[in-house]
């Protein structure tokens, strides 16, 4: 368990947002995913799925509970987390005015990569993408397909133990979205740790080893695909999500009947913003 | 053209505008806070200079002064801001401590020069002082005038004796006497201050306008929304227009104001210059400053579309608009020669015209024919600059801002369809 | 030394963004190339103009007046002079209306001769303003009024090219009165001086060049490096790539670093282009330099500067990219650079101030000392320790900035944009954090109010611009933030002993403020007119005592105190230790006093009131304190007894006194909540002010 390369501890998030309000965006969440083994956060929207991995990227500061990259704490040890972590994310754009081979390069440099091996990985890396013929072509110039790659050759330049993607198909094409899901099982291959996150079923079916279903926040069920049909009698990802999503919030629903006392069903998952306050204002 | 549409647009364009938090920062809240801090710090350190220099004691070494002239040296002892130290080392020692800044100034007294000799005890004095030094040139300067009333006395003492009496030695006397009221020297400074800041302050409230209604747009990526509604594209460039203009106007005014405001804290008692205290801009003025703002901001307006349009971001507008605000600073500079004289010929020149007849209003006379003229040529120069950013805008590849939208592929384009026509 | 990799990369990789993006390059590097020197040619024919049209120019004098004919005979002798046709300047003219033709600029100079007794006459009736003394000296002679017109550029210069002629007329008639009396030398003769300047050409250009250099280089280094400080934070943030830096294994400290060094080279390089530039055209004679501004500087003493300026240079681009880090867009960045802008000129105005050394508190201010610095080095009256303390002050200065742009790249809300928690709950969380915000933008409105609202009565205005300015201002933070009036105006009753101390304390804190503002005489002097103006405007005449007490102490007294020591103090509790608190509080206070030399006693009475309220826990000590203090100033100012203020001895024993009545309070004291101060023997009762909850519940 504890050398598992990616591990969470009761780790929240809490946000407020203007429109909102005082959100958990996550809530207590335990995972852990092993070497050669992609692991699949799947959810809706606002699911929490980015926040987490967030955390995990060191961009966050939890509210509360712990992760640990490679065994570094993401609080106490921010810098070494990130030296063991590729992150890829639709928010992580490239720099427009340099090349490719330059971003390979600046990005193996700035991760700690040996200096005098880093020219010979960005070669590698060149060659293993298939980015040669515009690698010296400015970023701002190439089509979107071929920023996608760019952009994962920059994610493993320094050849990092663990990757994390967030919603890496959410803006490509279908042919773009399956050459991305081909590199990713790659990757596992290599006997990367890989955290991915979707809403696209399809995608965590053919994918992931072990998929997170998450929702407002909270892990549901970290089961394989085999797992999740035995637990729940269900064959279709789609069903196996909607049942546990649904089981959540009518459980919420009773919970809210049952701290009201019976004063009439208030809509699922959605308590008022009032009484959020309240108890923010009580915990304290 | 359908007005109450073109009405909708503009209506619409400035709403967006007023809820863009910094939008409303930099044409309101600046000049209200900034205006006067500035003028704050600027008077704080104008009255701890002064104080500063009134206050700083000069250091004066002297040697060799013969002892019948034992007066000079109390009267220089006298002033309370020299201290006077008895030189007894090398002169040469003094003048490096004069150099290195110990010495403010070193007096050595000797004979006089040739030809003066005439004069029984008279004396000459090597003043040496330091021009590379502020308080060391401050120290010349009042030795120099304790110095001249000690050659009046003597003179005076020494013509009394040759029986040179009062009314033919005192000659004649004069006096300056100011004719300017106090309000005419407050509106002095303010005519040449008013217009150098009008125009400065509407190219700076229309520069972020013109670029968020451009450029902005297509950052946000709501510019083809607006190009595929239901209006006429004149319509929608005519609302954009309308509101640069507004944002020009209305914040160059205000910046005025709140400078005009802030200004008066300067004049007040505790301040600063007592008398000015009650001056202020003429009534009559005002309308001609508010005419002549809205004029300039219609006329800024339209130039700076016509460059904003072809950005595709913000950082491309601002490096477009840049060349254009610049080239308006150009006649403010120059404005601020009070001597320019307010010619029919100058009132035809845009931009300066209407800095000129500004600056007349507020020093009370508006002369007829250049303000005419002005009025005239402002309102052809704006009709010529609409027209051609109106027809700038009706250009398809503007109006798609795809890649090749930009200004060079712009002009090569006209021009080279143009040569073909040739 | 050698730099991290990751350092270097980000370095490498900021220079090459900007040279490839053309048009950031245009504006930052080619545009001013030619702009500036344009910009000096431009100015020198304009000056150049002016100089002519001044020389050319005729004044129109017109001569009236019961001894007219001999004015205009020394006017004539003016005009004609001894070197004829180049003392051409003046035109005798016949006008009819001569105060009109003054009004219409058909005119210039009005010369109305007048006799003594006529003079004598005008000046009892009060008729002139004078400008000039016509003394007892010139007792029987006849008086020449020079009536000219201010706003006039005409009028203005005759005026004075008329005095000094007369001037030299005189002397030259009384030469030959002397001359014929037998004197032996003409008057210039008597009492020779020879002035001697025994500073080198360098070290006059340099005092000349060093006023405006570190302004220049610093403005050139602000416009070089403006385009890639906002590109560099900003722009990564608008671009998306902020995320992707922020998650390699690059730390935020060599992140910042790699950029710091980035900005500060491309800012250096870019005034040096321009410098360059600058000393091309001068040097090929294409521009001439302004007058004076012909300077060479030696390749030792450039380097010094070099040396010298480092600090600066390296300050100035933390300057930016701070901005650029609190900015969300590349837009919003745009905005902070005017303030930038402002905050980093006016310290490089110091070497302006005349007679001011590194020798003096300037030392203590970044980029001041520094310019001040280089000014001495360029007048070769350097001072080394200062120029070593100056250097490291400033360096101090920058690192504490570049501090202060890694730890903005560890906030959250500004890296993602969210909603902080204080902002979005509002209240008193929120005033924490906005308190100095709202302060300054009342500062303003306080500074535009006073000077701007039309009344005319005393007593009203110091009612509205004392009363209910400072009563308003707390109303409207409590309401808007939602606070609690009692805990914000700290509303509470102190123990009795604390009244003791505030008797002895009023009296001796008005004292040991005095001493203070003359101890700071020395370091800032208060021009002498000034003072005397600001005397009459705090005891206006005609007002009764009474009213005078209730005017200017109970209402300042209640409605400041409520202002300063109730929710400044209140907003700023947490933030600040004890000591800084007090401080800050009372700095604050002293700033909304507004005139300079006021500033620093206001502050100190300022910090006295906020201890007072901090070890009572209540305002009322303050407010009464406050009151005695006034009443006190004003009572001795309408009796003439200010003097009593001015022996040392008194403030010795005003210290003594102030510490004593510290003391006593000390011994009485309930402090105040949540600043940490050790609570007093007065715990053990039940008091109700460590009773209370947190102030978080309270809505």
């Amino acid at each position: 368990m504890s050398d598992s390369p990616v591990r969470t501890e009761g780790l929240s998030k809490v946000f407020y947002d203007a429109s909102r309000g005082e959100v958990n965006a996550v809530d207590a969440v335990d995972l852990d995913c092993s070497r050669g083994e992609i692991l699949g956060l799947l959810g809706a929207n606002g699911a929490g799925k980015t926040t987490t991995l967030r955390m995990l990227s060191t961009i966050l500061r939890p509210t509360s509970g712990h992760a640990w990259l490679m065994g570094h704490e993401v609080r106490a040890q921010p810098e070494r987390v990130r030296a063991e972590l590729g992150f890829y994310s639709a928010s992580t754009a490239l720099y427009p005015k340099i090349t490719p081979r330059e971003t390979l390069r600046f990005f193996a440099q700035v991760n700690g990569y040996p200096p005098k091996s880093v020219e010979a990985r960005v070669e590698e890396l060149i060659d293993r993408f298939r980015i040669g013929d515009y690698a010296d072509a400015r970023v701002e110039k190439l089509s979107s397909g071929m920023k996608q790659k760019v952009s994962i050759a920059r994610t493993v330049a320094h050849d990092p133990p663990v990757l994390i993607f967030d919603e890496p198909t959410v803006a490509l094409d279908v042919l773009n979205a399956i050459e991305l899901r081909k590199i990713i099982s790659d990757l596992r291959s290599d006997g990367k740790a890989i955290l991915f996150s979707t809403h696209v079923m399809s995608e965590a079916e053919q994918l992931c080893d072990r998929i997170a279903i998450i929702h407002h926040g909270r892990i549901l069920a970290v089961e394989t695909l085999d797992g999740l049909r035995e637990a729940t009698g269900l064959h279709y990802l789609e069903d196996i999500f909607v049942h546990y999503a649904g089981v959540k919030d009518a459980d919420a629903a009773a919970e809210a009947n049952i701290s009201s006392e019976g004063a009439g069903a208030s809509p699922p998952g959605a308590a008022p913003r009032g009484d959020r306050k309240e108890r923010e204002g009580s915990s304290k | 053209m359908d007005l109450r549409q073109i009405w909708i647009l503009y209506r619409h364009e400035v709403r967006s505008a007023l809820r863009e938090r910094s939008i409303v920062a930099m044409s309101i809240v600046v000049p209200l806070i900034m205006y006067p801090a500035l003028l704050w710090a600027g008077f704080s350190a104008m009255s701890f200079v002064e104080g500063q220099a009134e206050r700083l004691t000069s250091r004066v070494a002297i040697s060799g002064l013969p002892a019948a002239h034992a007066p000079l040296a109390d009267s220089l002892r006298a002033h309370d801001r020299i201290s006077v130290i008895e030189w007894d080392g090398e002169p040469e020692e003094a003048l490096r401590g004069v150099a290195l800044g110990r010495l403010d100034v070193f007096m050595g007294f000797g004979p006089p020069g040739a030809g003066t000799e005439g004069l029984a005890d008279n004396i000459q004095v090597e003043l040496a002082y330091n021009e590379a030094s502020d308080r060391s040139r401050a120290a010349r300067v009042r030795v120099e005038s304790t110095m001249r009333s000690y050659r009046e006395t003597w003179v005076d003492e020494a013509r009394t004796d040759l029986g040179i009496r009062n009314p033919a030695w005192a000659d004649f006397a004069f006096v300056r006497d100011d004719v300017a009221t106090a309000e005419e020297g407050i509106r002095f400074v303010l005519g040449l201050l008013v217009p150098f800041l009008t125009l400065i302050m509407v190219a700076l409230a229309s520069y972020y306008p013109a670029i968020d209604a451009t450029a902005g747009e297509r950052e946000r990526s709501t510019w083809e929304t607006l190009m595929t509604v239901a209006a006429p594209r004149a319509n929608v460039a005519a609302a954009k227009y309308l509101y640069v203009a507004t944002f020009g106007a209305v914040g160059g005014l205000l910046n005025v104001t709140a400078l005009a405001l802030s200004l008066r804290w300067i004049l007040t008692p505790t301040g600063g210059a007592e008398e000015l205290a009650t001056g202020s801009i003429p009534f009559g003025a005002l309308p001609v400053i508010a005419m002549g703002t809205m004029l300039l901001g219609l006329l800024v307006a339209a130039g700076m579309l016509v460059f904003a349009v072809f950005a595709r971001n913000f950082k491309e507008g601002q490096s477009m608009i840049t060349p254009f605000y610049l080239a308006m600073i150009f006649p403010a500079i120059l404005v601020q020669s009070p001597d320019i004289e307010f010619t029919a010929s100058l009132a035809i020149v845009p931009v300066v015209n209407v800095a000129l007849l500004i600056r007349e209003a507020i020093l009370g006379s508006i002369p007829l024919l250049p303000g005419v003229v002005t009025l005239v040529s402002m309102t052809v120069f704006v009709g010529l600059a609409v027209a051609f950013a109106q027809w700038v805008m009706r250009r398809e590849e503007v109006f798609l801002g795809a890649s090749e939208g930009g200004l060079g592929t712009f002009l090569k384009r006209r021009l080279g369809v143009r040569g073909r026509e040739a | 030394m050698k730099l991290p990799v990751p350092v270097r990369a980000v370095f490498g990789l900021e220079l090459r963004s900007l040279l490839r993006d053309p048009r950031t390059v245009l504006i930052s590097v080619v545009l001013p190339l030619f702009l500036i020197p344009f910009l000096l040619l431009a100015g020198n024919w304009v000056e150049d103009r002016r100089a002519d049209r001044e020389d050319a120019r005729v004044y129109r004098v017109a001569v009236t007046g019961a001894d007219s004919a001999f004015a205009a005979s020394l006017i004539e002798g003016v005009v004609g002079g001894t070197n004829g046709a180049e003392r051409e300047r003046f035109r005798l003219v016949e006008v009819d209306d001569p105060q009109r033709a003054l009004q219409t600029e058909a005119l210039d100079i009005h010369v109305e001769a007048l006799s003594w007794m006529e003079w004598r006459a005008l000046v009892a009736e009060g008729e002139v303003t004078r400008r000039d003394r016509a003394g007892p000296e010139f007792d029987g002679a006849p008086v020449l009024r020079l009536r000219f017109h201010s706003s006039h550029t005409g009028s203005r210069d005759g005026v004075e090219v008329l005095r000094e002629r007369l001037l030299e007329l005189r002397a030259s008639r009384r030469d030959a009165l002397l001359s014929e009396a037998g004197f032996p030398v003409p008057m210039e003769q008597v009492a020779i001086v020879d002035a001697r300047n025994v500073a080198s050409q360098e070290q006059i250009q340099g005092a000349r060049l060093g006023r405006f250099l570190t302004l220049v280089l610093l403005g050139l280094m602000i416009l070089g490096g403006s385009a890639i400080s906002i590109d560099t934070l900003a722009g990564e943030k608008e671009r998306g790539t902020l995320t992707t830096l922020l998650t390699s294994a690059a730390s935020r400290t060599e992140i910042v670093t790699g950029k710091l060094l980035a900005i500060m080279a491309v800012a250096l390089a870019i005034a040096l282009v321009q410098i360059l530039n600058l000393w091309l055209f001068l040097g090929l004679g294409l521009v001439e330099p302004m007058a004076g501004f012909a300077v060479s500087i030696s390749p030792g003493l450039a380097a010094g500067l070099f040396v010298l300026y480092l600090p600066a240079v390296a300050l100035t681009a933390g300057v930016l990219l701070l901005s650029s880090a609190h900015a969300h867009s590349y837009k919003e960045a745009q905005f902070y650079l005017t303030p930038v802008l402002a905050l980093l000129l006016v310290p490089a105005l110091a070497p302006l101030l005349p007679g001011i050394t590194l020798q003096s508190a300037i030392l203590a201010v970044p980029l001041a000392n520094l310019s001040v610095g280089a000014h001495e080095l360029l007048t070769g009256q350097a001072y080394l320790p200062g120029l070593i303390v100056a250097w490291l002050v400033t360096a101090v200065g920058a690192a504490w900035v570049t501090d202060r742009s890694i730890h903005a790249l560890h906030d959250e809300g500004l890296i993602t944009g969210d909603t902080s928690r204080a902002e979005f709950f509002g209240g008193p969380e929120l005033f924490q954090k906005r308190v100095l915000r709202w302060f300054a933008a009342f500062w303003a409105v306080k500074i535009l109010l006073e000077f701007n609202l039309p009344i005319d009565d005393v007593r009203t205005a110091v009612l509205v611009n004392v009363g209910l300015v400072f009563l308003v201002f707390p109303f409207v933070v409590i309401r808007h933030f939602r606070l609690d009036p009692v805990e914000a105006l700290a509303l509470r009753v102190p123990r009795p002993g604390v009244w003791l101390g505030v008797l002895i304390g009023a009296p001796a804190g008005l004292v040991t403020a005095n001493t203070i503002f003359r101890l700071m005489d020395f370091v800032v002097p208060v021009p002498t007119e000034l003072l005397e103006n600001l005397g009459q405007a705090v005891t206006p005449e005609g007002i009764p005592m009474w009213q005078l007490v209730i005017l200017l102490s109970v209402v300042p007294g209640i409605t400041e105190e409520l202002t300063f020591r109730g929710v400044l103090l209140h907003g700023l509790r947490k933030r600040f230790r004890p000591v800084a608190l007090a401080l800050v509080v009372g700095l604050i206070f002293g700033f909304f006093h507004f005139q300079i030399f006021r500033i620093p006693q206001s502050a100190a009475i300022g910090v006295m009131l906020t201890v007072v309220t901090l070890y009572s826990g209540s305002i009322f000590p303050a407010i009464v304190w406050h009151t005695l203090n006034n009443a006190l100033a004003v009572y001795l100012g309408s009796e003439g007894m200010e003097s009593v203020l001015e022996s040392w001895w008194w403030s010795a024993g005003a210290v003594l006194a102030l510490v004593l009545a510290f003391r006593i309070i000390w011994v009485f004291r309930t402090p105040y909540p949540d600043v940490g101060l050790s609570p007093g023997p007065a715990r053990a009762e039940p008091s109700d002010v460590t009773a209370r909850p947190p102030s978080g519940t309270a809505r």
